[in-house]
């Protein structure tokens, strides 16, 4: 399954990035925990113990799998054109590259067990330098078929929350709920997805699904982020509904995250910072008295991107917008009086401003 | 060779089911790894879990490693208290502590935290400290602890704990039996629905049913079709007169289980029932051999019916000892593990077929229902 001219494109962002770092090839990794290093230049998703590609400038990459038996998918799902077996990725990458190249990055090294990293330190005799942001500049910017997959996988969050819904009723266990979520999810395409919620009457964080039963005046938080081939390509929403009609209070703290998300997302264009986006939103919960609330540990970041390119949303963290970043924006807030309520949209920043991939509104969820 | 994939998160049922796991139980595992320690005079262990193997981790505390980006460390004195540390937001303690013991805590940085603990216990200058699990670390965290301990004796102690590990108790059997039995049965109930649709259409079912079922982490892999491997989803349609073959691994209350079925959709061949004979004896074959103290290599099935390894122990890890390809290695009493054989009658098809059991005195007892024999046709 090729797609030359995407993987040609990110070939040259990534070497963009490695060139003035002086390197003349790359070894990327992926270990079973980030299958994504290996996914961005092969579009293999990793099974088993783990592969390696090398990458040089003059030559297409090749791609070794540890599983023999899954060479025939990794070579039709694959947009290399080289993909071999080995049991021994660091002799198999040693033997390839030789002595010539005299500079490598390796790229997810991190993520691997510390008995391969020293071993592929040791094979290449000090010429090895970790080098994953690499990857992640190269990253930042997303291309038109990774905001494609994108905006794919936030039609999946969709599905999921309106499944959810759907779903929900007294007496719902939390891991029922969970399924019905993932079952939406994996129906309507994706690979994955990374959910998040919470049940009750006052949230200390939205948590892993539980045996708790929900119930009527139940305030059920959610947080779906399905993911379309691979994490990078992920689209998050975050809603916040509650079975039974909500108090007053209740509205009204939702109030506040819904003022702080538009507010903060009007800020979205290129050349903005992330640290306004998330400046914007501490400034109208600091203005409704809860300024002491927008600080670990009550809330880490504003937003964030998924994957290869991630950066927080923070005060701090100041990142300058680009058009084809992409990312989410929520609006987690704990008040001390009422626990947390969350809203989040996932977006695209576009030359002018912001495209809000959700088509489920960002309200406050009622099932009556 | 290796069938696992890590999930971005690990979302399905994640609790400390009490009534299947006393907590006295595990207790009693801590406490006789103590009295292994003293008998081994270290003064403390340091244990790792990540997402790829928590198991070290999970035996010990119940608390499976649930996403890729964290991971936990344990501290065990010989004599004294546990500290668990883990890599999770301070938010998320609350949960947490229900979820394992009440004494975890949350490490940003699981290095910064060890070291801090470390020296508050006094591991410090002339220590004996056993290391478990750490070869999984990142090279930065094993560097960290490695300076944290530099005035000790550090010793690799991996088979203090994985002989423990690997003789499940009887509550343990009854975990795994009762997962695979849900597991199964809710296979079951996809396979007779399935009249058509994709190979992606049947994983989303069989996930869902997985997970309604209780299970916390599912992992699905289909092939044949027109597929001569196991793969992941794809949106080919599932053929009539084609097989199916279905491996699915998962994780319930801690514990890993893993199936592999194959079945026919709508009629087909006489040579593909035949096939799926061939494969089924062979796997009988491969069974009848079990007894404590049969060699893996007594057991594990011919190469050429082994595409995707002859099998290997199943507990808080997917994969842990005794290796099936490990040719010396010698089966126990109270080994749970699974039993694999594979076909390819031809390029797009293939059957796979995997049996778990629990090795016994003269022979073993079947975890769940045994596969069927002839070719189950929907």
């Amino acid at each position: 399954m090729g797609n030359d001219a995407e993987l040609e494109l990110r070939l040259q962002k990534i070497w963009a990035q490695a060139v003035p770092r002086q390197f003349d090839a790359l070894l990327v990794y992926s270990s079973p925990l980030k299958s994504y290093f290996v996914h961005y230049v092969s579009n293999y998703t990793l099974i088993g113990e783990g592969a390696l590609v090398a990458i040089l400038p003059d030559r297409e990459p090749v791609m070794w799998i540890t599983e023999e038996w899954d060479l025939d998918r990794a070579r039709q799902e694959s947009w290399l054109g080289e993909i071999l077996p080995s049991k021994n990725l660091a002799n198999s990458a040693v033997e390839f590259l030789g002595r010539t190249p005299s500079r490598i990055g390796a790229i997810g090294l991190e993520w691997g067990a510390v008995g391969f990293a020293e071993d592929l330190h040791r094979v290449f005799e000090g010429r090895l330098v970790e080098a994953t942001e690499i990857y992640d500049e190269a990253a930042f910017i997303k291309t038109p078929f990774e905001l494609q997959q994108i905006r794919r996988a936030a039609q999946m969050a969709d599905v999921g929350f309106l499944r959810a819904w759907e779903a929900c009723r007294e007496g719902l266990r939390e891991y029922e709920l969970a399924a019905e979520i993932a079952f939406a999810l994996r129906h309507a395409g994706a690979s994955d997805s990374f959910n998040f919620l919470y049940s009750g009457t006052r949230c200390s964080g939205m948590v892993l699904a539980r045996d708790k039963e929900l119930q009527a005046g139940d305030l059920i938080l959610l947080e779906i982020t399905p993911a379309n081939q691979m994490r990078t390509y992920s689209a998050q929403l975050i809603r916040t509904g509650m079975l039974g009609e909500p108090p007053a209070e209740i509205k009204g703290k939702f109030e506040i995250l819904t003022e702080a998300m538009e507010h903060s997302l009007a800020l979205v264009k290129p050349g903005a910072l992330s640290s306004d986006i998330a400046r914007a939103q501490n400034e109208i919960v600091a203005r409704h008295g809860y300024k002491e609330y927008c600080r670990p540990p009550y809330m880490r970041s504003r937003g964030h991107g998924f994957g290869l390119g991630r950066f927080e949303l923070a005060e701090g963290v100041d990142i300058p917008l680009e058009a084809g970043m992409s990312f989410v924006v929520h609006t987690e807030q704990f008040f001390p009086d009422a626990g947390y309520l969350a809203l989040g949209d996932m977006i695209i920043v576009t030359e002018n401003g912001c495209e809000r991939l959700p088509q489920v509104e960002p309200r406050l969820a009622v099932k009556k | 060779m290796s069938l696992v994939r890590v999930p971005v998160l690990r979302c399905g049922r994640t609790v400390w089911d009490r009534s299947r796991l006393p907590e006295a139980e595990v207790r009693g595992r801590i406490g006789r790894l103590q009295q292994q320690m003293q008998q081994a005079r270290l003064d403390a262990l340091v244990i790792y879990g990540n997402a790829y193997m928590p198991g070290h981790v999970t035996y010990l505390t119940n608390f499976v490693v649930f996403e890729p980006r964290k991971a936990a460390l344990l501290v065990l004195p010989a004599d004294g208290e546990m500290q668990i540390m883990i890599k999770v937001a301070s938010r998320d303690m609350v949960f947490i502590r229900d979820y394992t013991f009440p004494q975890a805590v949350v490490a940003d940085d699981l290095g910064v935290s060890l070291k801090h603990h470390a020296r508050e216990a006094h591991l410090g200058h002339g220590r004996t400290i056993g290391t478990i699990g750490t070869q999984l670390m990142p090279r930065s965290l094993y560097a960290s602890m490695h300076q944290t301990f530099a005035d000790c004796s550090l010793r690799e102690c991996d088979d203090l704990l994985l002989r423990l590990r690997r003789h499940k108790s009887e509550i343990e059997k009854v975990i795994m039996s009762e997962g695979l039995q849900q597991a199964q049965q809710a296979f079951g109930r996809v396979r007779e629905e399935t009249t058509g649709g994709t190979r992606h259409d049947f994983v989303a079912r069989l996930d869902y049913q997985l997970r309604m079922a209780g299970c916390q982490d599912v992992d699905i892999l289909i092939g044949g079709s027109g597929r001569s491997s196991l793969g992941i989803g794809g949106s080919q349609v599932l053929e009539k007169g084609k097989l199916i073959s279905v491996y699915f691994a998962v994780l319930y209350l801690g514990y890993w289980v893993e199936a592999g079925q194959t079945f026919m959709l709508g009629h087909g061949s006489h040579r593909l029932r035949d096939d799926y004979g061939r494969a089924y004896d062979k796997l009988q074959e491969s069974l009848a051999r079990v007894r404590p103290g049969a060699r893996a290599s007594d057991i594990a099935v011919a190469r050429e019916f082994a595409k995707y390894g002859p099998g290997q122990g199943m507990g808080t890890d997917r994969e842990e000892r005794p290796f099936l390809l490990e040719a010396d290695e010698a089966l126990a009493e109270s080994d749970v593990l699974v039993v694999r054989a594979s076909l390819a009658p031809s390029p797009l098809e293939e059957i796979f077929l995997a049996q778990m059991l629990d090795v016994r005195e003269g022979g073993y007892k079947l975890l769940g229902e045994p596969l069927s024999a002839e070719l189950i046709t929907v």
